[in-house]
């Protein structure tokens, strides 16, 4: 699942939400439940208040009675006592006056019948007493305790009174007589209405009838109302103890109030602390409220952080990100920096040290890139870069010159599409060429390639390659075009020169050669030794200068690859035995031993024998002209496993070390330290070299200075396909044979 | 007495040629370039030609190709070529245009080109007495 931040921030600010909802909603459940109980606990004792206004006033109401009864029994009923008729008559007027709620006091015999009866006015006269009914309170007064009636309602005036009987003790505890006093409870309207609540609490009096004795409204008391349904007092009034429970109702003025009463001990009468529920649980509201605007509040407030503080993570994110994506679009100049003061900043200065570094490195690396790109544009010779699937990748300006191509129109391209190559005549791919062996690429490199572009221009170029690697593998190649054009041209002039040089000198070479010869012959008799030795002599010269300019020649041939060698399938061992025999008398001559060592049967080689007959000769020459007398040379061939190998060795001074490498050059000589000088052109160990290798054998030396010369050349032995290949594509040329050197005649 | 024609423009060369074949006992006559040796070998049926190859108004190769153009016995004369080109293709042209024999001239002595010419001729009389025998 992908959330943005954005989302995850509200996730976690909306779960931080739900929980301190959570603890809010459980403190202010402890919170209301704590206040519940303290406005219960207050309620409660508003009422006990109310119950104690009640007890005090009936405490007072019997303090008077049982003075009234001390001084009754002390004036009526022992006579001989201190207080006489007269005090009790103004005593009991004096409490009717200070006490405006009690009405009436009569003074009853234990049969009922009233003795003396007081009112507002006085004593009422005798004619007006009665008989009070035997009532169950005046029953308990006369049985000796105070008690009080039920609670009725006079005629003339609305309010509820009560009669209060007490008793009157003769001396010795005998009930002697009851008074009996009334009471109006208007009193207790007054008593009540000061132990009013702040809170618009009040306390209202019910009887144990559960009718309403005492209220704050006179007029309501005046309704006389029974409130016996209400469910607070209904239980009040069946319960000894206080019910702990809240209860609340609408009262009279239908306004909903929670009450708390209290029955009052001995009267069975309830007082009840009611107040309006919006009043007592105006804390609680508040409280409530409180919670519910801190809640509201909390959680915009935390919505709102979360919002800004997404909107600042995602907006510096963002931002972040968009740089990073110009800085990979190559964008390295994008700003970077972010001012967010937290992780995101520092993340951004990371990034930007990094761009920066890598604008330093690409910097240097455009500047490395623009020397090398100098480097390359200004070499002279051509340079081109091919990847792994020879497509061109670099062109540079001399390749541009030499092809005549623009490099825009080339990159890109195959590089056998843009240029071709031609080793002779035939086509070389690229590919082909640069899988060569080492050999033949480096004698091709010597030579060159002829390269033609789209306008068919053609020139000679020596290409070098090399690899370019990466990891080891190589993805590439670099190759550079030497133009070797003039040179070739300037190689092709002197050949020419050679070759027309060469064949102008044969011409009188031939006419002096024919005349030294003419002149041996007939004139012979006719000279003396010494005129014998000069024409001798003059033979020897100009054989010679023949062998020189055949060799001048040979080389130009060779080099112009139209040197022609004729390969068949041979036995060289008559070539071999006439180039040794051929030899013998000029050995012979020079006092030295020729010796050839030959097995019985040679392996047929394919192999020109006139041209290898040609290298065996120059090999013997050689050793014959650079021997002292006395010394012996031994020609030798044998088959050595896949190969014919025939060695010239010689005893004479050896070749020096730092000459052998040099010694198959053209033209090279060893000087110096050979005491009878060099002789001969220098040609032909180039001119045999040339010839094996075209028979693709191997020539080579060794040598020990002192000791002597061993020269060896290898032919592959020719295999039965080879022969019989031959045989069946014999050609018209195959009907000549080579009688000696220089003739050439058709097979009769 | 063998006729031998030496078909040469270097005087010299011409000279020592006549001079040893004459001494090896042939009837030599000579001309100067391939032109000449045709007009000859119209009038005269030679025993064998030595054809330069370099010669002035025709080339040996040019006059040996008209040479085996005409009507025997002219047509059937045995021609060897005397040159210094010893270029392989040279040789085998000459060989294809019907030459017996390709003698460089500066490699031999003139002597070898007599008993090469001597042979030549051994060979061809052993060959037709052995034809006659069978």
């Amino acid at each position: 699942m992908k959330l943005t931040i954005r989302t995850k921030l509200l996730i976690g600010f909306t779960l931080l939400l739900v929980l301190s909802s959570l603890i809010q909603a459980f403190s202010f459940s402890i919170t209301r439940e704590y206040i519940s109980s303290q406005i219960s606990e207050f309620q409660l004792l508003e009422a006990k208040k109310g119950a104690g206004e009640i007890e005090s006033f009936f405490t007072d109401l019997n303090a008077t009675n049982l003075g009234l009864a001390r001084v009754y029994r002390d004036s009526i009923l022992m006579a001989s006592g201190s207080a006489s008729k007269n005090d009790l008559s103004f005593i009991t007027q004096y409490t009717i006056k200070n006490n405006e709620h009690v009405r009436k006091i009569a003074y009853l015999t234990l049969q009922g019948r009233e003795l003396m009866k007081y009112d507002l006015h006085g004593q009422v006269s005798q004619d007006q007493l009665n008989y009070e009914l035997f009532t169950d309170s005046f029953k308990t007064a006369a049985a000796g305790k105070t008690a009080i009636s039920k609670v009725y309602y006079l005629e003339k005036e609305l309010g509820p009174h009560i009669d209060i009987f007490t008793p009157v003790f003769e001396t010795n505890d005998k009930v002697a007589a009851v008074i009996k006093m009334q009471v109006n409870l208007e009193q207790l309207r007054k008593r009540i209405e000061n132990i009013k609540s702040q809170d618009d609490g009040h306390i209202y009096i019910v009887d144990e009838e559960g009718r309403l004795i005492a209220h704050h409204s006179q007029q309501y008391v005046f309704e006389r109302p029974n409130l016996s349904s209400r469910a607070l007092i209904k239980a009040t009034l069946t319960s000894s103890t206080p019910s702990p429970d809240a209860f609340s109702y609408n009262n009279e003025n239908n306004v909903a109030v929670t009450a708390k009463a209290v029955k009052i001990p001995g009267i069975n009468w309830v007082a009840v602390f009611e107040q309006p529920t919006s009043k007592a649980y105006d804390f609680l509201v508040f409280i409530r409220n409180f919670f519910l605007i801190t809640l509201i509040g909390s959680s915009l407030f935390l919505l709102l952080i979360a919002l800004m503080l997404s909107e600042n993570l995602t907006q510096a994110i963002r931002k972040l990100q968009q740089s990073v994506q110009a800085i990979e679009h190559g964008e390295l100049n994008t700003p970077i920096l972010i001012k967010s003061g937290d992780e995101i900043e520092a993340l951004s200065h990371s990034f930007a040290s990094m761009v920066n570094q890598l604008l330093q490195r690409e910097n240097s690396l455009r500047k490395e890139k623009h020397e090398n790109e100098i480097l390359l544009q200004s070499l002279t010779d051509a340079v081109v870069g091919l990847d792994s699937n020879y497509n061109l990748i670099v062109f540079n300006k001399a390749a541009e010159k030499l092809t005549g191509l623009s490099a825009t129109n080339v990159i890109g391209k195959n590089v056998d599409e843009i240029l071709h190559f031609y080793q002779q005549q035939e086509l070389v791919p690229f590919a082909v060429y640069s899988l060569q062996e080492e050999e033949l690429i480096r004698k091709l490199k010597e030579k060159g390639l002829n390269m033609s572009n789209d306008k068919g221009e053609k020139t000679t170029v020596s290409i070098t390659t090399a690899p370019i690697l990466f990891q080891a593998q190589q993805v590439g190649s670099i190759i550079t075009f030497h133009d070797i054009t003039q040179v070739q041209e300037l190689e092709e002039m002197k050949l020419d020169f050679v070759s027309m040089a060469a064949h102008e000198l044969r011409t009188p070479l031939t006419a002096i050669r024919g005349y030294a010869s003419l002149l041996e012959m007939e004139n012979a008799k006719e000279l003396d030794d010494s005129g014998k030795q000069l024409i001798r002599r003059l033979v020897m010269s100009s054989e010679s200068l023949g062998n020189l300019i055949d060799n001048l020649l040979s080389v130009a041939r060779i080099e112009r690859n139209i040197f022609g060698v004729e390969a068949r399938p041979v036995d060289l061992t008559n070539t071999i035995k006439n180039v040794v025999d051929g030899l013998k008398q000029q050995a012979n001559t020079q006092n030295k031993k020729l010796t050839l060592v030959l097995p019985h049967e040679l392996p047929v080689v394919l192999a020109d024998a006139f041209r290898v007959g040609q290298v065996l000769l120059n090999l013997i020459a050689n050793a014959l002209n650079y021997t002292k007398e006395g010394a012996s040379i031994t020609v030798t061939a044998e088959k050595k496993d896949n190969l014919l190998q025939v060695s010239v060795t010689d005893t004479g001074q050896g070749i020096p070390k730092e000459a052998i490498s040099k010694l198959f050059v053209k033209f090279f000589r060893v000087s110096g330290s050979l005491k009878q000088g060099s002789k001969g052109t220098g040609l032909g160990l180039f001119i045999s070299k040339s010839i094996i290798e075209m028979h693709h054998g191997k020539i080579w030396v060794e040598s020990e200075l002192g000791k002597g010369t061993t020269f060896t050349f290898v032919l592959p032995i020719a295999k039965p396909e080879d022969i019989s290949n031959f045989q069946q594509n014999a050609t018209e040329t195959d009907l000549t044979v080579k009688s000696q050197p220089g003739i050439i005649v058709r097979k009769s | 007495m063998k006729k031998i024609l030496i078909a040469e423009d270097d005087f010299f060369i011409r000279d020592i040629y006549s001079q040893i074949f004459l001494s090896a006992g042939y009837t030599v006559e000579v001309a100067v370039d391939g032109l000449d040796a045709l007009e000859k070998v119209k009038v005269t049926v030679y025993d064998i030609i030595l054809l330069d190859i370099m010669m002035p108004k025709m080339s040996g190769l040019d006059a040996l190709r008209e040479l085996r153009k005409l009507t025997p016995p002219a047509k059937d004369i045995p021609v060897f070529i005397i040159t210094n080109l010893g270029q392989e293709n040279v040789i085998e042209e000459a060989f294809k245009i019907g030459m017996d024999g390709y003698i460089i001239k500066s490699q031999v002595t003139p002597q070898q080109i007599v008993n090469e010419i001597n042979t030549f001729f051994t060979n061809k009389e052993t060959a037709a007495a052995q034809n006659k025998i069978t």
